[in-house]
This record gives structure tokens, sequence and C-alpha cells, in this order.
């Protein structure tokens, strides 16, 4: 049994060496990235088709215009936040990072509640006199619960992905040099609120209000 | 690399510009509704975020962060 072959390789030894440099890796993930961002916009896509195709260019559902405005300036302002929060880490500015990213989170927390507790009338407050459309109203409430819901999941995927990044960050992770974690988690935020910008008009702005209830 | 106060200076601007643009979408939206109108403003919007938010620049240009 003393002759046990020992190998004078390390058992890791094949673990190193062969990562390609930060800069390949930052390149493939950006393209990763906005791969993913743009598959996506085939889904967005066909949701936008079938409001044209079902509401017609001249026709939408009477929504609360204030409520709408309001969602729509707190997800654009946590857009500012977000890009703050990425322009900090580029400067190893660790406080204004974290305290940014937490104001987007804080932000995109009360933009999900604004669509899904009030425009969804899931906390029971009849917003601007009349009733939240329901998702049996036909084509409206079927058209719209779509847009939003599948936007409002994306919304929350979002919060989870920053709350992820601010966590690591608190920790000590990410540097001006390498912070691919934070610059994704912003593409994907401004994306979801590039989904909105388009989403906006669509829902609330585009032809004459029609009153469901 | 930009210093860091243009870097800031740049986001707000952007987020001026947004605000701005939101406003006059708001306005067409509630005298006008034209689809073609409001299209143009929220395409408008969406290129500012997609190219000074999301640096979509970056991925044929090769930078670092």
């Amino acid at each position: 049994m003393s002759a046990v072959a020992t190998s004078t390789t390390p058992a890791h030894d094949h673990d190193h060496g062969h990562e390609p440099p930060y800069i390949v890796r930052l390149r493939n993930n950006r393209l990763g990235l906005w791969l993913f961002c743009f598959s996506e916009l085939f889904l967005f896509g066909a949701l936008l088709s079938a409001r044209f195709y079902l509401w017609g260019a001249d026709s939408r559902p009477e929504l609360d215009q204030t409520l709408g405005l309001i969602t729509t300036a707190v997800l654009l302002i946590s857009s500012f936040f977000i890009n703050r929060a990425e322009t900090a880490i580029g400067y190893n500015d660790r406080k204004t990072f974290l305290n940014s990213l937490m104001v987007t989170f804080v932000l995109g927390l009360i933009f999900l509640i604004g669509v899904v507790g009030f425009e969804w009338g899931l906390f029971g407050i009849a917003i601007g006199g009349h009733e939240p459309l329901k998702p049996t109203d036909g084509i409206w409430g079927a058209v719209f619960y779509g847009m939003t819901g599948m936007h409002a999941i994306h919304v929350l995927t979002g919060l989870i992905f920053i709350l992820i990044v601010w966590n690591n960050g608190r920790k000590g992770h990410f540097s001006a040099e390498e912070h691919w974690g934070v610059e994704a988690c912003a593409i994907y935020w401004h994306f979801v609120d590039v989904i909105w910008i388009i989403f906006y008009p669509a829902l609330y702005l585009i032809g004459a209000a029609i009153v469901i209830h | 690399m930009k210093d860091k106060k243009a870097a800031y200076r740049q986001g707000v601007n952007i987020f001026i510009l947004l605000a701005v643009l939101t406003i006059i979408e708001f306005y067409f939206g509630i005298y006008s509704g034209s689809l073609s109108l409001l299209m143009l403003v929220a395409v408008a919007k969406a290129g500012l975020v997609v190219y000074y938010y999301m640096h979509i620049y970056r991925v044929w240009r090769e930078e670092s962060h």
C-alpha cells in the first residue's frame, strides 16, 4: 500500500489560468444581455399588437390619468437613480451607489403598488370615482391585465435583482474597474422603463376614453 | 473617462429631457390622443434611455465601464 501513486499536479490546477480576461467576459456578457432584451421585445411587441388589434387606434378604456402619470413619473425617476448608482460605482463612490440603488428599489416598489395595488383595485379603492377594470371585462380587461401584468412581473424581477446587487455592494463587492453586476442590473431596469415608456401612451393616452363600468 | 461631475450632470440633463417629453406627451394625450404624435414622443424617450442610460454603444465599441 506504500506505492500509492501521488500526483504532483494540484487538485484544481485545471481551473486556473483559462478564464478569459475581464474585458472579454464583459463584452460577451453585454452582448448576451442585449440579446435577451431583444428577445423580450417580441413578447412585449405581441402584447402591444394585441392592444391595437383589439382596441383599435381610436379607443381605450377610461383609466385614471393622474395615477398613470404618477406611476410613469415614479418609474422615470427610478431610472435616473439607477443611472446615478451606476455612475457612482464607476468612481468608487460607494455611499452614493448604495443610497441611489436603495432609492431605485423604493421607487420601483411604489410603481408596483401603484399599478397592482391601485390600478388593479387590489386595495378596494375606487380611483378617480370609477371602478377599476377587471380581467373579465372582455377585450378591455384582457389586454390591460396582459400588458400591465407582464410588465409588473418584470418590475418584480428587477426589484429582486436590485436587492441582490445592493446586498453584494454592501458586502464590498464591485469596484470602479469591475462592476458588471451593477451595469447588468441598470440595463435590465432601464429596459423595464423603456417598455413602460411605450406602454404608457398605448394604455392611457392613445384614442378616446370609453367608460367600461 | 469623463470627469465625475460631468457624468452625474449628463444623467440629470437626460432626466430633465425625459420629464419635459413626458409632460408634452401627457398634454398630447389629453388634448388630441393622436397615435402618431404620441408614438413619436414615446420613441424619442425610449431612444434617450437606450442610448444615454443603457449605453447601447458599448456593445460595439468594446469599451470598459
